[in-house]
């Protein structure tokens, strides 16, 4: 278990990630200075505490409520004032954000809370259920198998066993050890085989057996490991039916790992959505609006869709929020929850995916490993980006992309889903 | 094809183009000469929607497009390759053409016309993956031309193609203009650079403080005396 507070921060370094990705694709993509971006996390937030708390939706609904009204708001909030330009857009959607904030002080207070916010004043939630509630697996083991490894857990199938969940986590399970031992076992083969050929040319046999050995290893583990579901025949990387989700992964991970997928779906979404025609057209607006226009690029159509896909996802990030930290408030999603968001997408870099990811999490941190410095945190935190901006005046990674190196094989079958016209559509 | 009638355009108190007609027929190249400030790049730009004109008609293909959108008008196939170039400046050269077949929906259809202007500008497919910024004037001349073809317009409105270009290079970009037109294109071409601009042209007009002094086709005006002291320095 890592202690909470480093929990609550790591879970925070993955919602501003989505909130300060969601502001990029606004500012760094299209160009548009937003300043209210606040505004959209604190629709977010509220609308799925309400949804999930007050009326018992369940919690990914909760999430895509939040989204949808987010982007609700970014419909009335665009289109007034992406028609304007530069900083006059700047102000104008920092005025719209601080309409936002008081319309929520003055909504019902029994739901909305008020001043005191979510749960404080509204008499109608409780609590807000937290990631780690609403994640828990179902199907909780037996007290004396708890934390166990499958080897040390002998003897009848405990009880409280939600037998479907159960099955369906055995079976991810498995394909996921296939796959991760699969290409330890090819990353192994690819690169004996390599030698072997360099090494000692012509002798045939000694490939076919390197690949007999390959093959032969990868159906070997495919079946102990098939096998391991409806018997007792225990093995490196079996699950037995008598161990559930639970006993492999604490609920604090079961939080992260679906945080991590949530961030690794909303960038697939996002990277796919600027590498599309409209994601074209989005960055050509930024580069230059009249050339746009005159390619037959509805100017303001374009910027509205992106800021209405901005908008949504940072109210997903919103909701993610609500279900993060204990209670909140209007006066929370202010400016400077805003200009956070804009430090991160400045400092990790206008127009960079990966780019946003590590300013986030820079300045995630940086405020909290401060903080021993007592007065001088806010002081050292500022003069921090002061430099910053002054020796990396275009953010960390300026627009350019860090991508880790593809594998060979999951390159192949990328290129081949392609086809032929990868080289010149890519 | 496109025809202008008595349009009058204003920027504030200034009268920039004072009842200008003329005509474009299908498949030709019609010039338009002047000196600075005559409004000959203000007529392209209120034939394509970004200067509203005051008063007068557009008409292209029997339809009224006075006052259109930008955007809608390049669906119609019309496109301007726009004075100074105005490329993408920091995406690729690839990139910059796809965004111009960003009407394009068919993927195919798109690779068909990437091909058909790298056939047209050799130079750009060597430089395909280069970043526009890079590019030479020429070779962003050529971009920004090329750019245009991949919306495989009808009418190609050229505001001053010549540029900032050194002579030779002035030269090529006129015979691809040429080339260009042989495939069907009508064009429609303002240019500084007269002597050029009437030699390739089928009709051209001087353009005299917002109105047309002379028409005539190009080889009328290359002898006309009044051109050749004004504009061609002879």
């Amino acid at each position: 278990m890592i202690n909470e507070y480093i929990e609550t921060i790591i879970i925070l370094i993955m919602i501003n990630s989505i909130f300060a990705l969601s502001l990029n694709l606004i500012i760094g993509f299209n160009g548009q200075f937003s300043l209210g971006h606040a505004a959209f996390l604190a629709i977010g937030a509220y609308a799925s505490a309400i949804v999930v708390a007050a009326y018992n939706f369940p919690f990914l609904i909760g999430l895509f409520v939040a989204g949808v009204m987010a982007a609700v708001l970014g419909l009335v909030i665009g289109v007034p004032t992406l028609r304007l330009r530069g900083d006059y857009l700047a102000i104008a959607t920092l005025g719209f954000a601080e309409i936002t904030k008081m319309v929520l002080l003055i909504m019902p207070e029994k739901i909305f809370g008020g001043a005191t916010g979510i749960p404080g004043g509204a008499k109608e939630i409780d609590k807000v259920p937290q990631l780690s509630d609403l994640l828990r697996m179902p199907g909780a083991i037996a007290p004396e198998f708890a934390g166990k490894l499958p080897s040390q857990c002998t003897g009848a199938a405990p009880v409280n066993i939600n037998q479907t969940m159960n099955l369906i986590f055995c079976f991810v399970w498995i394909i996921a050890t296939l796959i991760v031992v699969g290409y330890g076992f090819y990353a192994l083969y690819r690169w004996l085989k390599g030698t072997v050929e360099r090494r000692i040319s012509g002798k045939k046999w000694v490939l076919w057996s390197l690949r007999l050995v390959y093959w032969g290893g990868l159906i070997v583990l495919a079946v102990t490991n098939t096998k391991r579901i409806n018997d007792s025949f225990y093995g490196v990387f079996g699950v037995h039916r008598s161990h559930t989700w639970n006993s492999y992964l604490s609920t604090q991970w079961t939080v992260f790992l679906f945080l991590i997928v949530a961030v690794l779906l909303i960038t697939w979404l996002c990277v796919n959505y600027l590498r599309s025609t409209y994601g074209r057209a989005v960055i050509a607006i930024r580069e230059d609006e009249i050339a746009s226009t005159m390619l037959g690029i509805g100017e303001f159509k374009f910027k509205l869709m992106n800021f209405l896909v901005g908008t949504f996802f940072a109210g997903v990030a919103g909701g993610l929020l609500a279900h993060s930290i204990p209670s909140f408030n209007p006066f929370e999603f202010d400016l400077l929850k805003s200009v956070d968001a804009l430090l991160m997408v400045v400092l990790g870099g206008m127009g960079s995916i990966t780019g946003t990811f590590f300013g986030a999490t820079v300045l995630t941190i940086l405020p909290e490993a401060l903080r021993q410095s007592k007065e001088w945190r806010m002081v050292i935190y500022s003069l921090t980006l002061v430099l910053l901006m002054i020796f990396k005046p275009k953010g960390f990674f300026g627009s350019s992309e860090f991508s880790p190196k593809i594998p060979d094989f999951l390159r192949r079958l990328m290129d081949n889903r392609r086809g032929a016209k990868g080289a010149s559509d890519a | 094809m496109l025809a202008v009638e008595d349009l009058h355009v204003k920027y504030g108190a200034v009268h920039a183009l004072r009842g200008v007609t003329l005509d474009c027929p299908r498949g030709k190249i019609v010039s338009l000469i002047g000196a600075n400030g005559a409004g000959k790049s203000t007529i392209l730009n209120t034939i394509i929607g970004l200067v509203p004109a005051h008063s007068g008609n557009v008409t292209y293909d029997d339809l009224d497009i006075t006052n259109r959108k930008t955007h809608a008008l390049v669906a119609k196939g019309i496109s301007l390759v726009p004075e100074g170039r105005r490329i993408f400046l920091n995406l690729t050269v690839v990139e910059n053409l796809l965004v111009g077949a960003y009407l394009t929906r068919d993927r195919k259809e798109r690779t068909r016309r990437l091909g058909e202007v790298f056939a047209l500008f050799p130079r750009l497919k060597e430089r395909m993956t280069q970043i526009g910024g890079t590019l030479s004037g020429g070779e962003q001349q050529m971009l920004a031309i090329g750019r245009a073809m991949m919306q495989n317009p009808r009418l190609l409105l050229l505001d001053e193609p010549s540029l900032g270009l050194a002579p030779n290079l002035v030269t090529d970009i006129f015979a691809t203009i040429r080339k260009i037109n042989e495939r069907g294109t009508t064009i429609l071409l303002v240019e500084q650079n007269a002597f050029q601009a009437l030699k390739i042209a089928d009709y051209a007009h001087v353009l005299v403080t917002g109105t047309v002094e002379i028409s005539g086709t190009g080889g009328e005006l290359l002898e006309n005396s009044d051109v050749k002291r004004a504009y061609l320095g002879m």
